[in-house]
């Protein structure tokens, strides 16, 4: 099994096989497009540093086998549910920066069943708080004026008890 | 880092996988979230996605008491008018209409789209290519050879006072055991027929109508309780030996998309 090199932002050279890193389709496209030869140059992973891309590489370790994602954007088992498997659950107990950290690499990495469980994991914590509760979990500050929160309020009446 | 260092698409994103009903109290989180949650998709979402899954093909009376903690809210005869639906189905064609009057017998009137106009859609018929199509004539006088005409017809009907302002769109396929019948196809008597299938597809308008009660519901339910019992008080028609009952039988399956079953019956008296 080949592998790849991986040089994050921070300068730190990774080694993965190439079939763990080709979760990530812009690797994936990257290998494609230079005829999968990189086995003596590291790929340079700008927009990620070392922490991040080693629990990356850790989540595509663990998810090597999985049978690629749905084609559809739109597919139903992908934003129906905030269900999370067990090990993507112990995965994901990290602190709220490093969870956003891991988002914007799926994102920019281009992992979308990544993608997914970060972004399930965020909206479990929004689940079922008020409003107040969210913007501590999140220290969000209440930006709206008086007339906006109004009209929300108008908005979303017919629906609330 | 916090949250507001993610992209707007990576909040959507997030939103997404809330149930509609954590949408109302996000929305009042922040005007970022507020302006994600009211965007049409979000909208649709709320009135459809958890529900879809849930109560996906069970029957109405099984849903029912199972979701709302509200009652439907009650019908409002608009102005003292007669109730009249009237679905104009291809409002731009004219290829089915329904319209029922209170002590008249209610008519449901299907023609052939013109098919250079009609959004119709074939299916496995790819093989015979069918480019022969546009000279179909738009209406046989006896309506021989109609259900070989009618694969799907898809009718988009905006202004029907079912839904004003909304589109409804009702999809007719011919492996289902529908009739097709206008006056001279009036429901046979005392059978009992079943037109299976009728979807329509709508869009909940801001301004809810009046028709439907004027007070929105508090849920897709409620909303398709209210549709239901306008079409029945529609259909209801005082010296008319026929009866049609419109029937909620479940939701589509189209993710995002607001699709809702009904069953027509149809019998005499």
């Amino acid at each position: 099994m080949s592998t790849i090199k991986l040089l994050s932002s921070d300068n730190a050279e990774l080694a993965v096989d190439k079939e763990v890193a080709e979760r990530s389709i812009l690797i994936k496209n990257m290998l494609e497009d230079v005829g999968g030869d990189m086995s003596d140059q590291a790929i340079p992973i700008p927009n990620v540093n070392e922490a991040v891309l080693r629990k990356v590489i850790e989540w595509c370790e663990h998810h090597k086998s999985d049978p690629p994602p749905p084609a559809d954007e739109d597919s139903d088992s992908r934003k129906k549910s905030t269900d999370i498997e067990e090990w993507d659950q112990k995965f994901m107990q990290v602190d709220q920066e490093m969870l956003f950290e891991i988002i914007l690499a799926a994102n920019y990495l281009d992992i979308k069943p990544l993608l997914d469980v970060g972004c399930k994991t965020v909206a479990n914590m929004i689940k079922g708080k008020s409003p107040e509760e969210i913007r501590k979990t999140f220290n969000i500050q209440n930006d709206f004026t008086p007339e906006e929160e109004d009209q929300i309020r108008r908005e979303n009446e017919w629906a609330e008890e | 880092m916090d949250i507001f260092r993610l992209p707007n698409e990576l909040h959507e994103h997030i939103l997404h996988h809330l149930p509609w009903h954590d949408h109302f109290l996000a929305a009042s989180v922040c005007p970022l979230w507020a302006t994600i949650l009211q965007r049409e998709p979000f909208r649709r979402k709320r009135h459809y996605d958890e529900l879809r899954d849930a109560w996906y093909y069970n029957s109405y009376e099984t849903v029912h008491p199972l979701v709302f903690n509200r009652e439907a809210p009650k019908h409002v005869d608009d102005d003292g008018k007669e109730p009249n639906l009237s679905l104009h189905a291809l409002l731009d064609r004219s290829a089915l209409e329904v319209r029922v009057k209170r002590g008249r017998a209610p008519k449901v009137i299907m023609k052939i789209p013109n098919p250079g106009q009609s959004e119709r859609r074939q299916r496995s018929r790819s093989g015979s290519s069918k480019s022969g199509d546009e000279h179909l004539p738009s209406i046989p006088p006896d309506f021989e050879g109609v259900e070989q005409e009618f694969e799907i017809c898809k009718y988009n009907i905006s202004q029907s006072p079912l839904l004003q302002s909304d589109t409804v769109i009702f999809d007719i396929t011919k492996e289902n055991d529908y009739l097709v019948f206008d006056d001279r196809f009036a429901p046979p008597p005392v059978t009992l027929g079943t037109y299976k299938n009728s979807r329509v597809h709508l869009r909940v308008p801001l301004e809810y109508p009046i028709r439907l009660g004027g007070e929105k519901p508090q849920s897709v339910m409620g909303l398709v309780n209210d549709i239901t019992s306008y079409m029945n008080m529609c259909f209801e028609a005082k010296d008319n030996l026929d009866w049609i009952r419109a029937t909620f039988i479940g939701f589509g399956k189209v993710h995002h998309t607001d699709e809702l079953h009904f069953e027509f019956r149809y019998g005499s008296y």
